[in-house]
C-alpha cells in the first residue's frame, strides 16, 4: 500500500492521456463485454435445447397460406415407436393484434404437450383452468408486458377472413394468466388446440402443425427420428423428424450467423487496446527510467519495481474493464426501441457472472501481456546510464 | 505556406519512423476498426450484388393475393389465361406472350435429420426466355413432364451437389441431370425443374409467381393498373427489381445495422487512442516545432501538418484492414436463408473503408493539431 502514490503520481503524470487510454479500453470493453455476451447467449439457447425432445413437421410443406398439415391419426402411429414417450399435437395460429405489424403467433396445444414438453413454466392448475377455457391462452411475462396486456384482458387476434370456418376476421382469446419467462421462447403464447381446430374451415379440421416428442432417451434421439421418418415415408404425410437440440445448433450456426462474428470482433477490439496500452506503458516506463534508477540505488529491488509496472498497467484496464462491462449491462437494459430497429430482434446478450468474470481475467491478462516489454527493458536498465541521462 | 506545411509534414514522416511503435500502433488500431467493418458488410454488399445481378428493368413479378411473396399456390391455373391478356408484355418471335408461371417448393434435406437445402423453382416453357444468361454447364436441361431437375452451381457448390444425385422429392426421387450458371444472379442458388411436374407431384395446382417480361420499362404503370382494375382477378404486381429488394430488405437492414454499430464502437475506442497518440507525438517533437515557430513557421502549418500526419497513418492503417478483409472475405460463399452468395469486399465498400479512416483521422488529428499550433514557442525552448 505504501507503494500507491508511485503508481498513482505515473498514472497522473501525463493527465490527458491516461484519461484517453482509460476511454479507449472502457469502450473496447463495453464491445467485448457484448461480444462475449452474445456468444453466450447462443451457447445458452443451444445449452438449453433438449436431445429428448424431437419437432416432426410434414416432409413436404406446402408453403400455402393455410399450409399443409399433419393429419391427427399420425399421433398412434408416432406413439408406436419404441422409445417414444409422449406425442403432443401444436397448431401455430398466426395473426396480428390491433397493428398489422404487430405480428402473434399463439401456440394451440393439446394435453399431450404437458409430457411432452415438461419444462413448460405452467402449474398443475393452470394446466387444468387452460383445457377447462376453450379460447384460454397463457402468455410470457415480456410478451405481455410488451402487448400491454394483463391476466384478464382479451387478446383479438386478427387473421385472414379464411382462416375461420364462420369467416369472422379475429380469434377472441383471453388472457388467463402470465407465465414466467422461458428462455428461447420470448413470445410464447399457450392456447388450446381443440378450441383453435374446431373453428377452422372444415376441410382442416383433423389437422395439427407439429408434432412434439418426448423420448425415454436422448442418446437415442437421432435413431428414433431416422426410425418415424421411416415408418411414415410412405404415409400420405411423409415427416421431417428433428431433435430439438440438432435444430437449436443449425438455427445459431446456420449461414453467416452472428454467433460466428462475435469471437474476431471481440478480438479485434482488444487486440488494438493490447497494443495501445502496451506502447503507453513501454514510453511511460522509458522516460521514467531517472525515476526507476532512484528506486533502484535506494534499496528497492527488481519485484518492487516488476509490481508498480504492473500495478500501473492493471488499474486503468481492470477498472476499464469494470466500467466498460457497466455500460455494457446498460446497453443491455436498454429498452429495445431506443435500438436502432433493424436490431431490436437481436437476441440480448447475457451479462452473467461468468462473462464478467471472464471479461475481468480478460483485463487482467491485457495487462499482463502488455507490461512484458517494459518489464523486460526495466530488468535491462543501468542505473548509472539512467542516472547520468544517457 | 504551402512549402512550410510541406517542411513540416516531411519532418513529421521522418519522425514518424523514430516513433516507430506509436505510429505501428494507430496503424494496427484503425486497420483493426476498417478490416471488422469492412468483413461485415461484405456479407450485405455480397447479397445486394447478387440480387442486382438478377435485376431486369424489363421484368416484372405477379403475386397472389396474400402475402405479397412468390410463395404459396395463390394464382389459380384458371387466372394465368387473363393476366396473359394484359397490356404491354412483351412477346417472343412467334407470338407468345413473354410471362411465366412459376411456384417455388423448399426441398427437404436428403439426410435424416439435417436441416438446410435449396429451394426449387418450377418454370415453364417462357422460363428461359426470361432468364436469357442462364446456360448449362454440365449435363443437359431437364425435359418437360419428368420428374427431374437441374441444379445452379452455387447451390450445387454450398450443399455438395452432383449432376446424377438423386433428391426425395414428393413422388419419388428425383435425379439432378444438370447444372447451370446464370451470370452469378440468385437464381444460381436454386434447383430448377418444370412447373407442371412439380405442381403435379406436390398435388397442388396453384402458381406462386407470374413473371413478365414488358415490352419496356415503361409500360408497367399501365399493365399493373391493368390487374388491379381487372375484376376477374384479385393479383397484383410490382418491378421484379423492386420485389426483390424488398424481400432482402429485412436481413440486409439487420446486417448492415449491426456491423455499423459495431465499427462505431470500435472506432470510439480507436478515436481515443488516436487522441493519445497524437497527443504523445506532439509533445515529443515540442522543440522542433518551437524551433520552426521560432524561425518564423505559422501556427496553421504546424496544425495542418499534425493532421497530414494522422491521415496518412489512418489510411494506412486503413488500406491494410481492407486489403485484409478483402483476401480473408472476398469471393467466399455463403448461404442465408438458403440463398447462396459470394461475399463482396467491393470498390465501393473499400472507399467507404478509407473515407470513414479519414474522419477518424480528422476527429481525432484535431485537438492534438490545435495543442501543437498553440504551444508556446518561450517555454518549449526553454525546457
Amino acid at each position: 500500500m505504501k507503494y500507491f502514490p508511485l503508481v498513482w503520481a505515473a498514472l497522473w503524470r501525463k493527465p490527458a492521456e491516461s484519461v484517453l487510454i482509460w476511454l479507449a479500453v472502457t469502450v473496447s470493453f463495453a464491445l467485448f463485454g457484448l461480444m462475449v455476451g452474445l456468444h453466450a447467449t447462443y451457447d445458452r439457447l443451444i445449452d438449453n435445447a433438449r436431445m429428448d425432445r424431437l419437432y416432426v413437421n410434414a416432409r413436404f410443406p406446402n408453403a400455402s397460406t393455410t399450409g399443409i398439415l399433419l393429419p391427427l391419426a399420425l399421433r398412434d402411429q408416432i406413439a408406436r415407436v419404441a422409445g417414444v414417450s409422449a406425442v403432443g399435437a401444436v397448431h401455430y395460429l398466426q395473426g396480428y393484434y390491433k397493428d398489422p405489424h404487430q405480428r402473434v403467433r399463439v401456440r394451440a396445444v393439446d394435453e399431450y404437450v404437458k409430457n411432452a414438453w415438461p419444462e413448460l413454466p405452467l402449474t398443475a392448475a393452470q394446466w387444468q383452468q387452460l383445457f377447462a377455457t376453450p379460447s384460454g391462452v397463457f402468455i410470457t411475462r415480456n410478451r405481455a408486458a410488451m402487448l400491454g396486456l394483463k391476466a384478464g384482458a382479451t387478446l383479438p387476434v386478427i387473421t385472414p377472413s379464411s382462416a375461420r370456418a364462420d369467416g369472422a376476421p379475429s380469434w377472441e382469446f383471453h388472457v388467463l394468466g402470465v407465465m414466467p419467462e422461458m428462455p428461447g421462447y420470448e413470445s410464447l403464447i399457450l392456447g388450446n388446440l381443440s378450441y383453435v381446430e374446431n373453428s377452422m374451415p372444415q376441410p382442416q379440421q383433423g389437422y395439427v402443425g407439429e408434432y412434439l416428442i418426448a423420448v425415454h432417451d436422448g442418446a437415442k434421439a437421432n435413431d428414433i427420428s431416422v426410425q418415424i421418418d421411416r415408418e411414415l415415408a410412405n404415409s400420405s404425410t411423409p415427416t421431417l423428424t428433428i431433435p430439438n437440440k440438432v435444430a437449436a445448433i443449425d438455427s445459431v450456426n446456420s449461414g453467416i450467423s452472428v454467433a460466428s462474428k462475435t469471437w474476431p470482433v471481440a478480438g479485434a477490439g482488444i487486440f488494438m487496446i493490447l497494443l495501445l496500452t502496451a506502447n503507453g506503458l513501454a514510453q511511460s516506463v522509458r522516460e521514467r527510467t531517472p525515476e526507476f534508477a532512484v528506486l533502484r540505488t535506494v534499496g528497492y529491488g527488481q519485484s518492487v519495481l516488476t509490481g508498480l509496472v504492473l500495478a500501473e498497467a492493471a488499474i486503468p484496464c481492470v477498472s476499464g474493464a469494470a466500467i466498460g462491462m457497466g455500460l455494457a449491462l446498460f446497453l443491455t437494459r436498454l429498452p429495445t426501441h431506443f435500438l436502432p430497429a433493424d436490431l431490436a430482434s437481436l437476441p440480448k446478450p447475457t451479462l452473467s457472472v461468468g462473462v464478467l468474470a471472464f471479461s475481468l481475467a480478460c483485463a487482467l491478462l491485457l495487462a499482463l501481456v502488455g507490461a512484458v516489454i517494459p518489464l523486460l527493458r526495466l530488468r535491462r536498465f543501468s542505473v548509472i546510464d539512467a542516472l547520468a541521462g544517457r | 505556406m504551402l512549402m512550410q506545411t510541406a517542411v513540416l509534414t516531411r519532418l513529421g514522416i521522418l519522425g514518424m519512423l523514430q516513433r516507430k511503435w506509436s505510429s505501428l500502433v494507430l496503424v494496427v488500431s484503425v486497420a483493426s476498426v476498417i478490416a471488422v467493418l469492412l468483413s461485415m458488410l461484405s456479407v450485405t454488399e455480397g447479397m445486394l450484388r447478387a440480387y442486382r445481378l438478377g435485376e431486369d428493368p424489363h421484368l416484372a413479378i405477379v403475386l397472389g393475393p396474400e402475402g405479397g411473396t412468390e410463395w404459396g399456390n395463390g394464382i389459380a391455373a384458371s387466372d394465368i389465361g387473363t393476366i396473359l391478356d394484359a397490356p404491354g408484355i412483351a412477346r417472343s418471335p412467334d407470338g407468345h406472350p413473354l410471362a411465366d408461371p412459376e411456384v417455388l417448393l423448399s426441398v427437404p434435406p436428403s439426410g435424416p435429420f439435417l436441416i438446410g437445402g435449396p429451394e426449387l423453382r418450377g418454370i415453364g416453357a417462357e422460363g428461359l426466355a426470361l432468364h436469357p444468361k442462364l446456360k448449362i454447364v454440365e449435363g443437359r436441361q431437364f425435359h418437360s413432364g419428368r420428374q427431374e431437375l437441374i441444379i445452379g452451381l452455387a447451390g450445387a457448390r454450398a450443399f455438395k451437389l452432383r449432376v446424377g444425385d438423386r433428391i426425395p422429392l414428393p413422388g419419388g426421387t428425383w435425379p439432378i441431370v444438370g447444372s447451370f450458371t446464370d451470370g452469378g444472379s440468385t437464381l444460381e442458388s436454386q434447383f430448377l425443374a418444370d412447373a407442371h411436374t412439380v405442381l403435379a407431384a406436390g398435388g397442388t395446382s396453384g402458381y406462386g409467381s407470374v413473371i413478365v417480361k414488358l415490352e419496356n420499362p415503361g409500360a408497367f404503370n399501365a399493365f399493373a393498373h391493368w390487374l388491379s382494375t381487372n375484376p376477374d382477378l384479385k393479383e397484383s404486381a410490382e418491378p421484379l427489381s423492386g420485389y426483390l429488394q424488398r424481400t432482402t430488405h429485412q436481413f440486409s437492414a439487420f446486417f448492415t445495422a449491426l456491423a455499423y454499430s459495431v465499427a462505431a464502437m470500435m472506432t470510439l475506442g480507436a478515436l481515443f487512442g488516436t487522441v493519445k497518440l497524437m497527443y504523445a507525438a506532439v509533445t515529443a517533437r515540442t522543440r522542433e516545432i518551437a524551433t520552426l515557430r521560432a524561425i518564423g513557421y505559422q501556427p496553421l502549418p504546424v496544425a495542418l501538418s499534425v493532421l497530414l500526419e494522422t491521415t496518412t497513418l489512418a489510411l494506412t492503417g486503413a488500406l491494410i484492414g481492407a486489403a485484409a478483409a478483402w483476401l480473408l472475405f472476398d469471393g467466399k460463399l455463403t448461404t442465408q436463408a438458403r440463398h447462396v452468395y459470394d461475399l463482396s469486399v467491393s470498390g465501393h465498400l473499400i472507399a467507404l473503408g478509407l473515407t470513414w479512416a479519414s474522419v477518424l483521422a480528422i476527429l481525432g488529428g484535431v485537438p492534438p493539431a490545435i495543442r501543437a499550433a498553440r504551444g508556446s514557442v518561450r517555454d518549449a525552448l526553454a525546457t
